[in-house]
């Protein structure tokens, strides 16, 4: 829920808007949903719906999107036609609404990014700034919410305390304001580092934006071949800290903390951070994430015809080579053991592809060599884009090469998905792209060592054997014509 | 052609006289109002919410009805077909108005509730039968599965004869001007039987009638002298409790090997209220009648199955159920619940079309059936010795 009210002091008139986080809809209610955006994000898209369909009004009050509210309630809390702007807030300083004139969307809109939405007073202090004016916080009678989020029923993130970051975002950016007298053309940069698959996503959503408050990208050293492998538009800061584990070990709020103290003054007294990690359940929204990118980048995403899937398909790229003997490269090995392709299926796989005169390579396997496969290394961007182009078909699981291989090379691919959802990570279905999972009740389940539901190591999810094979002659008849 | 979602529909709650006479005289919501669970094990009935204790029989109540459905982004209704002994009652003319606009009517036939079916008995006196059965399902604008109108049989065992049975009703349907009759049946699989019987496809069983995985109760003899001696509520020998996820889950594994099946989803199930002397079927997610998260799941799941694996005009997913109070499986927004179920069912299958459409179906033509019959040949050579060799630890 988010919500929405505009106030015209001319006449006096009041207008509210209720919108949801979209499931798949795009109606005049709902907003786009991006679990890669920050709750001023959404402040963002509110305000510029009130702005279309409100020219007349000058004053906008907008719920603080980390909380699931209604305008009735917002117009209750209001008292009289606003004079100045306010933040509102429960008893515990924590924000409920923010009173907004509209020039500060006019002037500084992408600023609003910078809110924490967790503190009163620093968001206060922000405005204050973006404003030249006295912003102050006003009580409302509302009991303390702030415990309530950590399992927020509107959809936010709160684990390893990672909503905690907006504080330090905020207070990152509040200093280099007060600092810079040139602040308002500062360039933003998207603190979005790792892992592969994510960089790959933001750098192809930096190309497909058509309207971004962007314009770098903070990538983990690691990863800096990435972007501009993937054609991104954005500039890339180099972050000199390895990768967050996956295993938990070190909080988002940590890392974040390391990062801008590893970035240094040189970076940050030149960008504004915009803490871009995930912060709703992507997985609840059957967005992909590139479009999820696009949104958290500025892109306000009103119908289906500009997502990905909307869109007309790009040029699509072929292997030049002789198409017999068919060559197919695999890619086996998720981020987390459920998301690697089963073992006893992939030498079915492999095995009944060899019997068919099909040369089959794997990427970083050398396990199954025994089961007629050849082992490939990749260690970049462009060695994978060379593996890819000698070969006829890629097959990979939910992970970077896959993403690359479709996204960004254009390649005949096909997606193999098991406890990840397909929606979110596939690609445009076209001559040249399929995905093949079982549609079982429990994708996504979101687990990473075992199934959560039959207490297997491997996720039940992924297409049999026969499936794949016979997705592979279909495909490779269908891009190059071959027959076995 | 999207997924269409159908939701099994209660009409008994109207004041007509023809469902009166089926379901006996008196207020339908009385029965809901006062069940009373028989133990603590048992989820309490909840009662509706935004739409009142109804009256079908009243066009602003039965309107209100569709509306909401149509909104939720149900396609349409299915109703139960009952003989009362002199007709058939479906109880469809209360919604029949309220059709059109792409939102219509199918039917589940009761035929296990009829002997008649069940024995021999001569075509014309089956004829005779059929006819008065189809004219009933002549009632508002028909859901059509290719072309057809969709009718469940509930009870397909249960038919003799079932190969002359079906074709009289599919040739009495054509007499009737219908465009023809779409025929599934009540099983979770096929074996061959049935739809080599006529019938056009499968439909997966209630919760009561299909316990797709084992129950989390295990009761054995010692259960049972507990119980008599007062140490153990009764129900833990007389019910049966499932995890609501591993039921839901495993309904939707080695589907392609169980034949031309359409999936049926549900919120939560609990029919206490119709087994007063036990032999309750309950669902529950960790002490909770359901989880809307994992509800929404299999709603967008199964509309994906059922985009993936059948041809464009025959996609259904049966939802069970727009308001089957007694089993708590009712989607309609309840005084317990609220929207809950009602938004995540919405959700789901917003989720669930938005994804269908982003799957573009053409293909410039797939290999031939000869190459897949060898691929499928291979794969299962493949694995047996892969099978052997993990024996003989090879």
């Amino acid at each position: 829920m988010l919500a929405g009210l505009v106030i015209s002091t001319s006449s006096g008139r009041q207008q509210r808007f209720d919108f949801r986080f979209s499931q798949g809809t795009f109606g005049d209610e709902d907003i786009f949903d991006s679990a890669l955006s920050v709750p001023g994000r959404y402040l963002v898209e509110v305000a510029r719906r009130l702005r279309r369909q409100t020219p007349e009004a000058d004053w906008f009050v907008v719920g603080n999107p980390l909380l699931p509210l209604r305008t009735d309630l917002l117009a209750g809390w209001l008292d009289g036609p606003p004079s100045s702007p306010v933040v509102a807030t429960d008893r515990a300083n924590f924000p409920v609404f923010y009173v907004l004139p509209r020039r500060l969307f006019d002037d500084a809109e992408r600023f609003l990014l910078l809110l924490s939405a967790l503190d009163a007073t620093l968001d206060a202090c922000l405005l204050t700034r973006l404003l030249g004016e006295t912003v102050s916080c006003r009580q409302v009678d509302l009991e303390p919410v702030g415990e309530a989020l950590s399992a927020s029923p509107n959809g936010w993130v709160n684990g390893d305390q990672r909503l905690l970051s907006l504080k330090l975002q905020c207070g990152t950016a509040l200093k280099l304001i007060e600092e810079r007298s040139d602040w308002r053309t500062l360039p933003f940069a998207t603190f979005y580092p790792m892992h592969a698959g994510d960089v790959l996503f933001v750098s192809v959503a930096s190309r497909m934006a058509e309207q971004t408050f962007f314009g770098k990208h903070v990538v983990c050293s690691s990863y800096m071949d990435i972007p501009a492998a993937c054609g991104s538009r954005f500039e890339a800061i180099r972050l000199d800290l390895p990768w967050i584990p996956r295993d938990g070990s070190v909080s988002e709020l940590t890392y974040f903390s390391q990062a801008i103290e590893k970035l240094g003054s040189e970076v940050l007294e030149e960008n504004v951070l915009v803490f871009s990690r995930i912060l709703r359940l992507y997985y609840h929204s059957p967005f992909h994430l590139v479009d999820q990118a696009r949104f958290a980048l500025g892109e306000s995403l009103e119908s289906i015809s500009q997502t990905v899937h909307g869109r007309p398909a790009a040029e699509q790229a072929r292997c030049r080579l002789p198409t017999k003997p068919l060559r197919v490269l695999f890619h086996l090995n998720g981020g987390w053991s459920l998301k690697t392709y089963p073992l006893d299926k992939m030498r079915v796989v492999i095995g009944t592809l060899r019997k068919l005169g099909v040369e089959v390579s794997v990427l970083s396997r050398p396990d199954l060599e025994s089961a007629g496969a050849v082992s490939l290394e990749s260690k970049d961007s462009e060695t994978l884009r060379r593996l890819i182009e000698e070969h006829h078909l890629f097959v990979g699981v939910d992970s970077f090469p896959h993403h690359f291989s479709t996204l960004v090379a254009g390649w005949p691919t096909i997606g193999l998905f098991g406890n990840t959802k397909p929606c979110n990570s596939d690609s445009m279905y076209r001559a040249g792209y399929r995905s093949s999972d079982l549609s079982l009740s429990c994708n996504r389940c979101g687990a990473y060592d075992g199934c959560p539901v039959f207490g297997t190591k491997e996720c039940l999810n992924y297409a049999p054997p026969a499936k794949v094979v016979t997705d592979i002659f279909d495909l490779a008849r269908e891009t190059y014509g071959y027959e076995p | 052609m999207s997924v269409r979602v159908l939701a099994f529909f209660d009409a008994r709650y109207q004041s007509s006289a023809d469902v009166r006479r089926l379901y006996g005289e008196g207020d339908a919501w009385r029965r809901v109002r006062e069940a009373r669970p028989a133990s603590r094990q048992h989820f309490a009935l909840n009662l509706p919410s935004t739409l009142g204790q109804y009256d079908l029989a009243q066009p602003e109540a039965a309107g209100r009805v569709v509306a909401m459905a149509r909104q939720v982004g149900i396609d349409g209704f299915v109703l139960d077909c009952r003989w009362d002994g002199e007709a058939y009652v479906t109880g469809a003319q209360a919604l029949a108005p309220m059709c059109g606009d792409s939102f219509a009517l199918a039917f589940q036939w009761r035929n296990g509730e009829e002997d008649f079916w069940k024995a021999p008995a001569s075509r014309s006196d089956r004829t005779e039968r059929a006819s008065r059965l189809i004219s009933a399902l002549k009632v508002g604008l028909p859901i059509l599965a290719d072309g057809r109108l969709l009718m469940i049989v509930d009870r397909p065992k249960e038919l003799a004869d079932p190969g002359e049975v079906l074709g009289i009703l599919k040739e009495e349907a054509c007499r009737a001007g219908l465009p023809g009759l779409y025929v599934i049946a009540n099983r979770s699989e096929d074996k061959g039987r049935f739809l080599s019987n006529g019938y056009d496809a499968l439909v997966d069983p209630g919760p009561a009638e299909w316990h797709s995985c084992s129950p989390s109760n295990r009761p054995n003899g010692l259960t049972f002298l507990e119980v008599m001696a007062g140490l153990r509520d009764s129900v833990d020998y007389l019910d049966r409790f499932f995890p609501y996820v591993l039921f839901a889950v495993a309904r939707m594994i080695n589907r392609s090997q169980r034949g031309k099946v359409m999936p049926r989803v549900f919120p939560a199930y609990y029919d206490w209220a119709l087994h007063p002397d036990g032999g309750a079927t309950h669902l529950a997610v960790q002490g909770k009648p359901f989880d809307s998260y994992i509800y929404g799941l299999f709603v967008e799941n199964a509309m994906l199955f059922s985009q993936q694996n059948f041809a464009p005009d025959e996609r259904f997913v049966f939802l069970e159920s727009w308001n089957d109070w007694l089993t708590g499986s009712q989607v309609e927004p309840s005084l317990l619940d609220g929207d809950m179920i009602y938004n995540a069912t919405k959700s789901a299958i917003d989720r669930g079309r938005y994804v269908i459409q982003t799957r573009n179906e053409e293909s410039a033509g797939g290999i031939d059936e000869a190459m897949k019959t060898r691929i499928a040949l291979l794969v299962e050579a493949a694995q047996t010795l892969s099978a052997a060799s993990g024996k003989t630890g090879g």
